[in-house]
């Protein structure tokens, strides 16, 4: 035995076929749209983490200090400390040139198992007294290279780069971070090969690299407070940081901007049922039930399908993401040129604070739209039925 | 003098017409029902008796003057108010029952307790009472759009006297039905309402049925008299 509110409530879902099938029709359109929101958001966000994780482990570090500056050990937030070289060369391969940055290491610290595995490097055994590059897969198909392969590098050097020095170089192995704008003008040379191709017109400074626990923020204060002048690696390519972080906002913006839009497709879906239920709501108030209750049983049904929609749309999309990198790595196997631009692997990253903003847009705009909806109730007049009689 | 139960004092009511102007349809009615009396309204199409029930039962407003019910001017009353007065003391049979075509036959029946927020158990208990008496028992799980045209004004009948009101407002309660399922409708309403003690306003155009009622009442344009009234 159903009260008054359960009873109109179960009519409104469950009353007629015609009523049934226009709330499923509206349900499967939310969740669909809030699934594919989800998708897109976290497609977004876990790519533009996966490209400053990328630009932090082979870019920069998180963090960059002069060479002289001495780390303390009990900093265990720093999991890798390395000194690098960075110089600007002319690459001269079968098929064209390229300026690209040379970025030299010890190889035998630098590629560890985590870079080894983000990168996809691969390396043979080269017999030459030549000095070996690692160049990526990016550049090796622009210049027409592979490993073994003899490149030509002029480097620039000099206080303003008036000494030009051509060099005889081998490849020595390919690279595939994924991220095109990188891999495209990142070259990795030894230290020692590094000093027999510029004699001058290099940087040298220490990156640190620190845990996933630590955000470059957290790090860099950390290291602030006990004295050390630690440079960020968004304040070393401010525009690459400026160009990750306004795409993440425009797109986020476009994203609330669709779930506000969905938030007023439910007032529509509001107004039909109190189109189609016009008859019932006069009658219900000719025989004594005020309009309060009406729009009172009205909001709560049509919320309660929106927010059902939602949480099946919400568990969808967490799906759909989870099998993203599945599903970005047959995309990638197509070598679409529309991809080439993105960052196709990268680890899932859930962003919750901005999928509950998301999710409150959309419910925050269905509650306000459905409830000025509600309004129409008034003027249903129990008359209007012995007039149409 | 009998306790009253309508009281209207110069009721008027006209209506906006596409070209701008005022239809008066009631002007100046002065109209008495005593309480626990069957009223009927006659006149010609178009006088105004449907609109002068529905003024009664609080279903629209008057242009002007005042309407009594219970010695309450509900004229004045808010919507709210309205409500409350027409779920607590009025039912309502019309020409098309009008039931709810969603709820099942019981479910019509216990929707005024349930509005009046009486208990579900009490109320359906009620409903299933009030069925058995218009014959209409074996029915009660059936959808209201699954009715015959007689059952489902046996419905409505049900339906009005479930909240035992003090008045019962029907208009062409048989307009719709066969000579024999009316005069079957007839009777039975006729008969539960003396039978609970009802005040019954009816409006109809078959005289015969009018007759039957305590007192005939003729509205003609602006004005309304008695046409009869049965013994005692």
């Amino acid at each position: 035995m159903h009260n008054l509110f359960t009873l109109m409530m179960q009519k409104i879902f469950m009353g007629n076929a015609r009523n049934k099938r226009r709330l499923l029709r509206s349900m499967v359109l939310i969740s669909l749209v809030v699934a594919l929101l989800l998708v897109s958001l976290i497609f977004v966000v876990s790519m533009v983490k996966g490209i400053e994780k990328t630009y932090v482990t082979l870019g920069g570090g998180n963090a960059t200090v002069s060479l002289s500056t001495q780390i303390p050990s009990s900093l265990d937030f720093i999991e890798n400390e390395d000194d690098v070289t960075i110089g600007a060369a002319l690459i001269y391969g079968k098929n064209g040139t390229k300026v690209c940055a040379i970025k030299a290491v010890d190889t035998a610290d630098y590629f560890n198992e985590q870079r080894v595995s983000l990168m996809h490097l691969q390396t043979e055994t080269v017999d030459t007294t030549l000095p070996l590059l690692i160049i990526s897969h990016e550049l090796s198909q622009t210049l027409g290279l592979s490993i073994g392969d003899s490149i030509a590098l002029v480097s620039v050097g000099g206080q303003n780069g008036e000494r030009v020095r051509p060099h005889l170089c081998k490849v020595g192995g390919i690279f595939d971070t994924g991220y095109k704008e990188l891999d495209e003008s990142l070259i990795f040379t030894s230290s020692t090969s590094m000093d027999k191709l510029f004699a001058s017109g290099t940087e040298t400074h220490t990156e640190l690299t620190f845990s996933s626990a630590y955000t470059t923020d957290e790090g860099v204060k950390e290291l602030q407070q006990m004295g050390i002048y630690a440079e960020a690696w968004y304040n070393r390519s401010p525009d690459i940081y400026q160009n990750l972080l306004t795409s993440q906002q425009t797109l986020m913006t476009v994203f609330i901007a669709i779930a506000l839009l969905c938030g007023f497709f439910v007032s529509s879906l509001a107004l039909e049922m109190i189109q189609s239920d016009h008859k019932t709501i006069a009658i219900e108030k000719m025989i004594g039930l005020n309009a309060k209750r009406i729009k009172k049983v009205y909001f709560f049904s049509v919320e309660l399908a929106t927010l059902v929609a939602i949480a099946f749309g919400t568990l969808l999309g967490f799906i759909l993401s989870s099998l993203l990198p599945y599903f970005l790595h047959f995309i990638s196997t197509f070598h679409f040129a529309v991809f080439d631009w993105y960052l196709l692997k990268f680890t899932i990253y859930y962003p919750v604070t901005n999928i509950i903003e998301l999710l409150i847009a959309l419910l925050f705009v269905s509650f306000v739209t459905v409830w000025l909806s509600m309004r129409r109730i008034n003027t249903v007049e129990p008359l209007d039925l012995l007039k149409s009689h | 003098m009998n306790d009253l139960i309508i009281k209207t004092e110069n009721l008027s009511k006209s209506f906006r017409i596409p070209d701008g102007a005022d239809l008066v349809v009631l002007d100046g009615i002065n109209l008495e029902i005593e309480r626990g009396v069957s009223t009927s309204i006659t006149g010609k199409s178009g006088c105004g008796k449907s609109t002068l029930l529905q003024l009664c039962a609080s279903l629209m407003r008057p242009t002007s003057g005042k309407i009594y019910v219970n010695n309450v001017n509900i004229s004045h009353l808010s919507d709210k108010e309205l409500c409350k007065v027409r779920n607590q003391s009025m039912g309502f049979i019309f020409q098309n029952s009008l039931l709810l075509d969603d709820f099942t036959v019981k479910e019509n029946v216990a929707m005024p307790q349930l509005i009046a927020g009486i208990s579900p158990r009490v109320a359906y208990k009620k409903a299933e009472e009030l069925l058995d008496l218009v014959g209409l028992k074996d029915r009660m799980k059936h959808r209201g759009d699954a009715l015959s045209g007689g059952e489902k004004q046996r419905c409505a009948i049900a339906r009005s006297l479930s909240m035992d009101p003090s008045l019962i407002f029907a208009d062409e309660p048989t307009g719709s039905l066969d000579e024999e399922r009316a005069h079957d409708v007839e009777e039975l309403l006729l008969n539960l309402v003396r039978e609970k003690g009802c005040t019954l306003l009816l409006v109809t155009h078959d005289l015969d049925f009018a007759k039957r009622c305590d007192i005939t009442l003729e509205l003609t344009y602006h004005n309304i008299k008695k046409r009869g009234e049965k013994d005692a």
